[in-house]
């Protein structure tokens, strides 16, 4: 026999009712996880069984969004507590990996929180720019060309073989000072927050100024 | 005690699902950073979620992030060059592993007294810039456990111990233990670079730094023994009679194993003549195995590894 149908608008009225307790409970203890957890459930259940009667419309499926990403965090959180009182109890270094991994799954679940367009942007700003690595492509290029030049002069590789000391010298400290500069702007082109030319700029203020 | 086996793959082994049924890998910048396109593989990985999302990977897998290395090679396009560490940091972020190795500075045989003292004052640094850096972008607490360890970290560090004596490992560990949640010792070079001395007594070698190590951090923080070679049946017994001694968790780097497996095409078994050695034999020479595809021999070749550390265990219990 075929289970009777239930009006969706019975569905929305029954799950109001079961998520009032919790609601109580949420208001007694603001910081309470469980009962947020069972509202969540509650009303995720309830957008899937409606999406079985008809197509939910985009608000719909924005609040059922909403709802899996607060249920996920929120389980994130319970197990975040619960391998932190182990690890607090135990002091283990695999209850430590444990712990550390379940506020790996924390983090990216509070991240999964945050506005689509505002999370593409913390992901590209942590994502160093293009720029850089083509700059540190050079550098590295530069750097292995000097140290080759450098090894060359020392041992008296061809075509240094026939030079005089005084001129090794000459080059060696050429080259070198050369390298330090490579070196100097392999580090001033790590640091954030600044555009190509404005590091390069500074970088050429620096050298002007006399620092080595 | 416990005991994980962690394996060095490539982008391509990822893809090819080399990563399914591991207990971890372990994924350095070197595979990407000499290709024209590594930014684009960087952007891309971050986009996707991380590494582990981008190929598929199981969360239960362990990730462990390397940092730059300088690679010597006879080729001069193969060289690596030493990025400044925050730098890569920040790349390493963009991954989501779930530890980053901090960038360290190795000792080299001819470094003296003076540059060995220098490196690793470096390599503290390094990791006290990393730890800053972290917590001042929020993937840190700065409020510690009495442990010296923060309360909350989205990643863990594994800060890699250098030294010229075996008490010069300890002392390392014991500063990179107020940090780290994984103390690293590099094994690898103890077993292949140190001239001067006989196999037998660099793993003898191996084993008074590892007690060193690990009479210091005891069962508080991981320890990972990075590229332990394994070739010998009673050098595993030795290990895992320390790691019993102090209740400790390992994890075994064995690149060896990969390169082995995918390259070669070699699966690991004992020597008939020497039964402590144990060697990567082709497959054509091994009955049933001949048609074996580089992810069977990787398979294979993990299994047999396990089986040996079980079998190690028991014999040592």
């Amino acid at each position: 026999m075929a289970e009777p149908e239930i009006e969706p608008r019975e569905v929305l009225r029954r799950t109001r009712v079961e998520v009032m307790p919790y609601l109580r409970e949420i208001a007694e203890h603001s910081r309470a996880i469980i009962p947020r957890m069972e509202v969540s459930k509650r009303w995720m259940d309830y957008y899937e069984s409606l999406s079985k009667v008809r197509p939910l419309t985009g608000g719909e499926r924005g609040r059922l969004e909403e709802h899996r990403k607060a249920y996920n965090l929120l389980a994130a959180r319970r197990e975040v507590y619960s391998a932190a009182g182990r690890y607090a109890r135990t002091k283990k270094p695999e209850d430590l990996v444990a712990l550390r991994r379940v506020q790996g799954r924390y983090y990216e679940a509070k991240a999964e929180t945050l506005p689509p367009e505002q999370r593409a942007e913390m992901i590209e700003r942590m994502v160093p720019a293009k720029e850089l690595y083509d700059a540190w492509a050079k550098v590295q290029e530069d750097i292995e060309a000097k140290c080759k030049q450098f090894r060359a002069v020392k041992y008296r590789y061809p075509p240094y073989h026939l030079i005089s000391v005084e001129r090794k010298v000459e080059i060696e400290r050429i080259v070198g000072a050369e390298l330090r500069d490579d070196y100097a702007k392999a580090y001033e082109l790590a640091q954030k927050g600044k555009e190509m030319g404005e590091l390069i700029g500074h970088y050429r203020e620096m050298r002007r100024l006399g620092a080595e | 005690m416990q005991i994980s086996i962690i394996h060095d793959l490539s982008p391509q082994q990822l893809r090819a699902g080399f990563a399914r049924g591991i207990d971890g890998f372990f994924f350095a910048s070197y595979w990407y950073l000499n290709r024209p396109k590594a930014y684009d593989f960087v952007r891309d990985i971050a986009l996707k979620g991380g590494l582990k999302k981008a190929y598929g990977i199981d969360d239960s897998v362990m990730y462990i992030h390397g940092s730059d290395r300088p690679v010597v090679s006879s080729k001069e396009k193969n060289r690596v060059f030493l990025r400044p560490a925050i730098a890569c940091l920040r790349e390493a972020v963009c991954f989501k592993p779930d530890v980053i190795q901090v960038m360290d500075l190795p000792l080299d045989d001819k470094d003296g007294e003076n540059r060995i003292c220098q490196k690793l004052a470096i390599n503290r640094d390094i990791l006290m810039d990393f730890h800053k850096w972290l917590i001042n972008n929020g993937f840190r607490s700065s409020n510690c456990y009495k442990s010296g360890v923060p309360k909350f970290s989205r990643f863990m560090l594994l800060g890699v111990c250098h030294g010229d004596y075996p008490d010069a490992y300890a002392e390392e560990a014991k500063f990179m233990m107020q940090y780290c949640e994984v103390v690293g010792i590099p094994v690898a070079g103890l077993l292949s670079r140190v001239k001067g001395l006989s196999m037998p007594q660099r793993y003898d070698y191996v084993k008074k730094v590892v007690e060193s190590v690990l009479n210091t951090v005891g069962n508080s923080r991981v320890v990972q023994l990075m590229g332990y070679g394994v070739s010998r049946v009673s050098a595993i017994g030795d290990i895992l009679r320390l790691a019993k001694k102090f209740d400790a968790t390992l994890w075994m780097e064995s690149s060896t194993t990969t390169r082995n497996s995918t390259h070669a095409r070699k699966v690991l078994s004992l020597n008939i003549k020497n039964s402590d050695r144990l060697e990567y034999v082709n497959v054509a020479k091994v009955k049933g195995a001949e048609k074996f595809s580089p992810l069977d021999i990787f398979r294979e070749n993990n299994k047999v590894l396990k089986g040996l550390l079980v079998q190690a265990q028991l014999f040592n219990g």
